[in-house]
């Protein structure tokens, strides 16, 4: 007497658009009470997120967002003043001693700064988490060894921290976060203080590790690049609240809010240059020409629109700045061009382009 | 006459060590912990227990305030109790540890205080204890701060011990206060006090050698290190 086995079902399930769901994080506020020095804080704002089991999330944000507050609200180092949050099934945020200590031994935590004990060697440093958690020392051996096999740093096993390179010391990190085989890992700006080739080594050996671990990633992050490298999804966080939340190919191609272009302009040459940014000005009626930016995504992105915009209009489109980018081998353009600035073209030039999926979006005049 | 005060004076040292020795390890096992917990119960700590801190406070504060020679006095009856006598080597390690333990509380408070707060939240988000976190990070890291503590309040205790001779408690201070200044003996005082400052100097060196050896914030001279 079996249960009626339903394989259309289970398959969609397997495929399903989201996987199961690891963090939840639902109406989470947190308010920092007033003091004699300051006015009542409040550092989230009814933050929603969901985060799918394997996925690697992004916060990005400001100084001050509240992208930290809400990283260490995921572990229970802050307490949110309402709302909940779950990991693995955990109600993080209601747990207390020994059972929140336990739900925290599931969830690893890397660092800026990287929290490496001077006192300890690299080996004793990742063997800290499973002392904690009471393994006998034999036990302990053969996983720190494993660990340090993973991350790349065996020949560096009886140096303190202060002879490693920030890298080194960043994999000391990682090895320790994973030591005691969490499903997630939390990343506090792990590689805002290392310079770019070994950001770029760190950020691929965490995605290594999602990958073969299928470890969970939650990380925070000033940078729209670290997104762009490693993160499936990404929330934008402005004044404690997330304003903006998507696939990072979305997020990054077409972003909807200030706070995200402002994050893209920051990208290498994304910025206007000097000389078109003085020269813009809104006054239609005085311009000779007006300043668009065609983002392009998708497949189309490598189709030649504009040499056809210019060639089925006659128009004068001249580029002033180009960038072809690629986020998980999708490619993504950002075009900056002078265009005519009367409004038939405007309209004409708005249907003509939809069609190769570009979004224009009008900056400014020139003269 | 001459082998006579020397072995007076190697008498005197002896007792003196005894004294200081005792004192100050007994002064350890009550400031250590003490400084620790003082560190560690402030509002927001680890242990944060708010009013027991500030109870401890005040009698740390009150204990340290206390000039030490009218600690001495005050103490006799306490001295009294647990020695049997207020006279001698043996009573003065009572006064000794008491005025040594708030002083050891405050260099440990303040060691423990240096240590990286990052380091306590990394040990929270791996599930430590608050006492596993006291212990294996805490302790360890402000060692090298312990350790130049210890050596200060040993150097003071020295002096203080050199005090407690006004009042009878034996060792070099009661010889050099005997001899050198109630008999006069130049030479006897010459030589206590070349024995204090050479003692002094042992202490100050073996501690500043331990917390180098146990502070690994720094890294090795390339020469003695052995490892390129």
């Amino acid at each position: 007497m079996s249960a009626p086995t339903f394989p259309e079902a289970s398959r969609r399930a397997a495929r399903g658009a989201r996987p199961a769901q690891m963090i939840r994080i639902e109406g989470v506020s947190r308010v920092y009470p007033a003091t004699k020095k300051s006015a009542a804080v409040a550092a989230l704002k009814d933050v929603d997120i969901a985060i799918g089991a394997g996925e690697i999330y992004g916060l990005i944000g400001r100084s001050g967002a509240g992208k930290s507050t809400l990283l260490r609200a995921i572990n229970g180092l802050e307490r949110p003043t309402a709302g909940r949050i779950s990991v693995d099934g955990a109600g993080i945020s209601a747990l207390d001693g020994e059972q929140l200590r336990a739900a925290r031994r599931k969830i690893g935590m890397i660092f800026q700064h990287f929290n490496l004990l001077s006192s300890r060697t690299t080996f004793d440093n990742v063997a800290l988490p499973l002392e904690f958690a009471g393994l006998d020392r034999k036990a302990i051996g053969m996983r720190v060894g494993t660990l340090l096999e993973l991350v790349g740093i065996s020949d560096k096993r009886h140096r303190y921290p202060v002879e490693l390179s920030g890298g080194e010391k960043q994999r000391v990190g990682i090895a320790r976060a994973l030591a005691t085989e969490p499903k997630v890992l939390l990343s506090d700006e792990a590689t805002s203080a290392l310079d770019p080739d070994t950001t770029r080594a760190i950020l691929a050996l965490l995605a290594d590790i999602n990958r073969t671990l299928g470890v969970t990633i939650v990380l925070i992050t000033h940078e729209m690049a670290v997104v762009k490298e490693i993160c499936h999804r990404v929330g934008v966080m402005e004044a404690g609240q997330v304003i903006e939340e998507g696939d990072v190919y979305d997020v990054v191609s077409r972003p909807r809010t200030d706070i995200a272009r402002s994050f893209l302009s920051a990208l290498s040459g994304r910025e206007l240059p000097r000389w078109l940014a003085e020269k813009l000005h809104p006054d239609r009626e005085r311009a000779l020409k007006a300043v668009l930016r065609l983002r392009f995504t998708g497949e189309k992105a490598t189709e030649p629109a504009i040499a056809r915009l210019a060639q089925k209009f006659g128009a004068d489109v001249a580029i002033l700045q180009a960038q072809v980018d690629e986020i998980g081998g999708r490619p993504f353009g950002s075009i900056v061009v002078a265009a005519p600035a009367d409004e038939e073209f405007d309209a004409a030039a708005h249907a003509f382009l939809a069609d190769y999926d570009v979004a224009v979006e009008r900056i400014g005049y020139v003269d | 006459m001459s082998t006579d005060i020397f072995e007076q004076v190697r008498d005197a040292l002896f007792e003196s060590l005894y004294m200081v020795s005792a004192a100050w390890a007994i002064a350890s096992l009550i400031g250590v912990p003490l400084g620790v917990f003082l560190a560690t119960s402030r509002k927001g700590e680890l242990l944060a227990a708010r009013r027991l801190n500030a109870c401890l406070n005040l009698i740390v504060n009150a204990t340290g305030s206390t000039p030490f020679i009218i600690l001495v006095v005050a103490l006799i009856p306490v001295t009294r109790f647990i020695v049997g006598t207020s006279i001698g080597a043996t009573a003065a390690i009572v006064p000794l540890s008491i005025a040594g333990a708030p002083y050891i509380a405050r260099v440990v408070e303040g060691a423990i205080r240096e240590v990286d707060h990052g380091l306590i939240e990394a040990s929270l988000a791996m599930g430590g204890t608050p006492l596993q976190i006291v212990r294996k990070v805490l302790l360890p890291e402000a060692l090298p701060g312990i350790a130049l503590g210890l050596t200060l309040v040993a150097v003071a205790l020295i002096a203080y011990s050199a005090m407690v001779g006004a009042v009878g408690g034996g060792g070099l201070g009661d010889l050099g206060i005997r001899y050198g200044y109630q008999r006069f003996r130049v030479d006897v005082m010459a030589i206590v006090i070349m024995i204090l400052i050479a003692l002094v100097q042992i202490v100050q060196m073996a501690g500043a050698a331990i917390a180098r050896m146990v502070n690994k914030r720094v890294r090795p001279a390339s020469g003695r290190s052995g490892r390129a």
